[in-house]
């Protein structure tokens, strides 16, 4: 069964796999927030981040604490193979029906 | 002399709702946590966290050295930083914290101390709404799995 994603969800998978060894909590927002134009807050970015690595499509790992952080360490998120295989979905899905209306349209 | 007593059903029905010893029957205690929770969570809880950040972004005092006349690095308060783990998820509690202070530091370079305290409490109102309503789903099944357990076990006793 296809499993559908939400946009935030997409945005940060997105976000996740363009970064790829760098993406933790700020660096993901900071991306989402360079390519859509919108801020995004920390809190609910990480409640979608755990909601995704829930379900298998992200793993994670604790990287360095830097002094900027006061000392705290980082989590670095990547794309897992599920996470890849439902981006991949999302997108044909999407795609073939914007190629089918967006003519009719213009 | 015979008395002569006659059934007043309702008067036994109420003596079953409300018991004599006084006890609330669990229908009622249910809807009266959930409604509670509910206040509490959606009210209550943010009515507190913005009178603390007025009364904390009001009180703060720049930290000034003296001899060099020059401002310290702008930094997020403690009170912050308890209400932030407070609305977080204990286990990236450390990560998150972290995370808003990387990003206070880079808007407080970019924008200014005021603008960067301003968009840090944006963040944290912003993110208010979903971790508490994960929270209080997460406690809503824990409190339907409770009581269907407890029917269940009372059936089998």
């Amino acid at each position: 069964m296809k499993k559908f994603l939400g946009d935030f969800e997409e945005l940060t998978l997105l976000a996740v796999l363009s970064l790829g060894n760098d993406a933790y909590g700020v660096s993901i927002a900071e991306k989402i927030e360079e390519e859509s134009g919108k801020r995004v807050s920390i809190g609910s970015l990480y409640t979608t981040l755990g909601r995704l690595e829930q379900k298998g499509y992200l793993r994670s790992e604790i990287g360095e604490a830097t002094e900027e952080r006061g000392g705290r360490a980082k989590k670095y998120y990547f794309l897992e193979g599920l996470g890849d295989k439902v981006l991949r979905e999302n997108y044909n899905i999407k795609s073939k029906w914007y190629e089918r209306l967006v003519p009719q349209h213009s | 002399m015979r008395k002569n007593y006659v059934h007043d059903s309702t008067r036994d029905v109420h003596k079953d709702f409300f018991s004599e010893k006084g006890t609330i029957p669990h229908v009622l205690l249910m809807f009266a946590i959930i409604v509670g929770t509910l206040l509490a969570m959606t009210i209550f809880l943010p009515l507190t966290a913005t009178i603390l950040i007025i009364i904390e972004t009001f009180s703060s005092k720049e930290s000034v050295d003296n001899k060099k006349r020059r401002v310290k690095k702008a930094k997020i308060g403690s009170l912050s930083i308890f209400i932030v783990g407070l609305l977080n998820n204990p286990q990236d509690r450390e990560y998150i914290i972290g995370c808003y202070k990387e990003r206070f530091a880079k808007d407080s370079k970019k924008y200014g101390k005021w603008h960067a305290r301003g968009l840090f409490w944006r963040d944290v109102i912003d993110s208010i709404p979903p971790g508490i309503w994960e929270k209080l789903i997460k406690f809503l099944k824990w409190l339907i799995f409770g009581s269907v357990a407890k029917y269940i076990i009372s059936f089998w006793r």
